[in-house]
């Protein structure tokens, strides 16, 4: 009896040894891999200028868009109905610098800084506080969801990307210019189209950051776990949508008992981090996967079509480690946790 | 038990257990716990033995998220949150290592006396 009960041990035991083996030593086939089949060049695209350390150092501190400024946030508990804020700005060529500060409603979400006014964001409804008279308003009609925002540099036109409540059981996702003043919504670029409302869903599922750049150009927004970017030009007509290379499909999105969306594992997967636009050429900041450098893909404007690949070696960075990218005439300037890296746009140079 | 909702929604994120299956299995876990608890002040032997089974489930678990492609970070919600895979499998192991040796001096001073 004793001898069955040590044979039934052990057996019990190796079973579960060998199966930690087995799923440790093999991989299963059915795992999705999205891989690209990289041509690199030997080009130095980016020439590094210098370094600049961030003024707000809080590990919680975030980069947010400006039409004209590089802007770093903080925000943090003040009371029962409000958080304080600090905010710095400064140029692209950290000279001049402003710090603020300002107080806003309860778990305002931040998503534009102006030379007057900060942008947030409070269950997808966007509003507008006015530093001078610290006074909050909404500025977009309640029917209009917002996940991203880019005020456009010449008019008082914002694109935004969210979902239009335009009928009774039609809601809208993508991309709509409004006009401040008139509070006039024009469709610029549909991209899903339900009987119910999905922005909880969505806003995860097409995740992303529009472009941030100083001079008039393409608005761009790159989408951070699906392959696709939008771009549109200069007074928000959309032009045209980049497929990247690695072709990954819309992530699945959960919802749990308290109503938090969170993504599935398994079917997520990083895609592009940011991206800009030199020579009819797109540069595209690939986040694919984990690499040893920070990665740019190289897509023509005109037949988007794949070209090639550049590694940027930089303090063993990667794509990643990249919050924001900044652009200006040649000065593309990458934020990372700690500091600002300055580089050259360098391709004939 | 402080972080019940973080550890049912990582559970949910691996797209193996529905939201009740979430539910239940996070209590399940924190019974086990509690009685691992209890059986090593009470009992260390069967203590020792219900700990070593269930760490040795525990890394199966992992094991088939990491075959599967559903592990990315640890997402137990507790001190081991965010760990990396290669970081838990080695704790899991040394754990598994450390409660079987333990066992093997009970069963030896055990015998001796």
């Amino acid at each position: 009896m004793k001898n069955k009960v040590l044979i039934a041990t052990i057996t019990f035991f190796f079973t579960i040894i060998a199966s930690i083996l087995f799923l440790n030593t093999f991989t299963a086939k059915t795992i999705k891999v999205y891989e690209i089949n990289r041509k690199f060049s030997n080009d130095l695209i980016l020439k590094f200028q210098n370094l600049n350390y961030k003024t707000i150092t809080n590990r919680r501190a975030r980069n947010v868009s400006s039409k004209k400024y590089i802007c770093e946030t903080f925000t943090f508990n003040n009371d029962e109905k409000t958080d304080s804020c600090h905010i710095f700005k400064t140029d692209y060529d950290f000279k001049e610098k402003v710090f603020l500060k300002a107080r806003l409603p309860k778990n305002a979400f931040i998503v534009e800084v102006d030379s007057n006014t900060i942008n947030y964001t409070i269950n997808f409804k966007l509003f507008t506080h006015t530093i001078k008279t610290k006074l909050n308003h909404a500025i977009l009609p309640s029917n209009l969801k917002i996940y991203s925002i880019k005020s456009l540099t010449k008019s008082n036109v914002i694109i935004c990307f969210g979902e239009y409540n335009e009928k009774k059981n039609d809601f809208k996702t993508g991309f709509f210019a409004v006009n401040i003043s008139s509070k006039q919504i024009k469709k610029l670029k549909i991209v899903e189209t339900s009987k119910f409302s999905k922005s909880t869903i969505n806003a995860l599922r097409y995740s992303g950051l529009f472009n941030n750049s100083n001079e008039s150009g393409l608005n761009i927004y790159t989408c951070s776990k699906y392959s696709k970017i939008y771009l549109f030009d200069e007074n928000g007509y959309f032009l045209k949508e980049l497929s990247t290379q690695e072709k990954i499909p819309l992530p699945t999105v959960k919802i749990n008992e308290i109503g938090n969306s969170f993504f599935v594992q398994g079917s997520t997967f990083y895609t592009n981090k940011s991206c800009f636009v030199k020579d009819k050429r797109i540069f595209v900041f690939s986040d694919i996967k984990n690499n040893e450098s920070i990665i740019i893909d190289e897509y023509d404007y005109l037949n988007l079509t794949y070209i090639n690949s550049f590694k940027l070696h930089f303090r063993n960075l990667t794509t990643r480690d990249i919050n924001k990218v900044f652009v200006k005439d040649n000065k593309v300037i990458l934020a990372f946790n700690d500091f600002y890296a300055s580089f050259i746009f360098s391709r004939y140079t | 038990m402080f972080n019940i909702d973080s550890f049912r929604t990582n559970l949910m994120k691996t797209s193996i257990f529905t939201q009740n299956q979430a539910i239940i299995l996070s209590i399940v876990v924190i019974l086990i716990e509690i009685l691992i608890v209890l059986a090593l002040l009470f009992y260390k032997k069967l203590g020792l033995f219900i700990f070593l089974v269930t760490i040795l489930f525990f890394t199966i678990y992992i094991s088939f998220l990491r075959f599967n492609g559903l592990y990315e970070v640890c997402g137990c919600g507790g001190i081991l949150n965010g760990l990396d895979y290669k970081y838990h499998f080695l704790i899991n192991v040394l754990l598994i290592i450390s409660a079987s040796y333990t066992l093997y001096v009970f069963n030896t001073l055990k015998n001796e006396k």
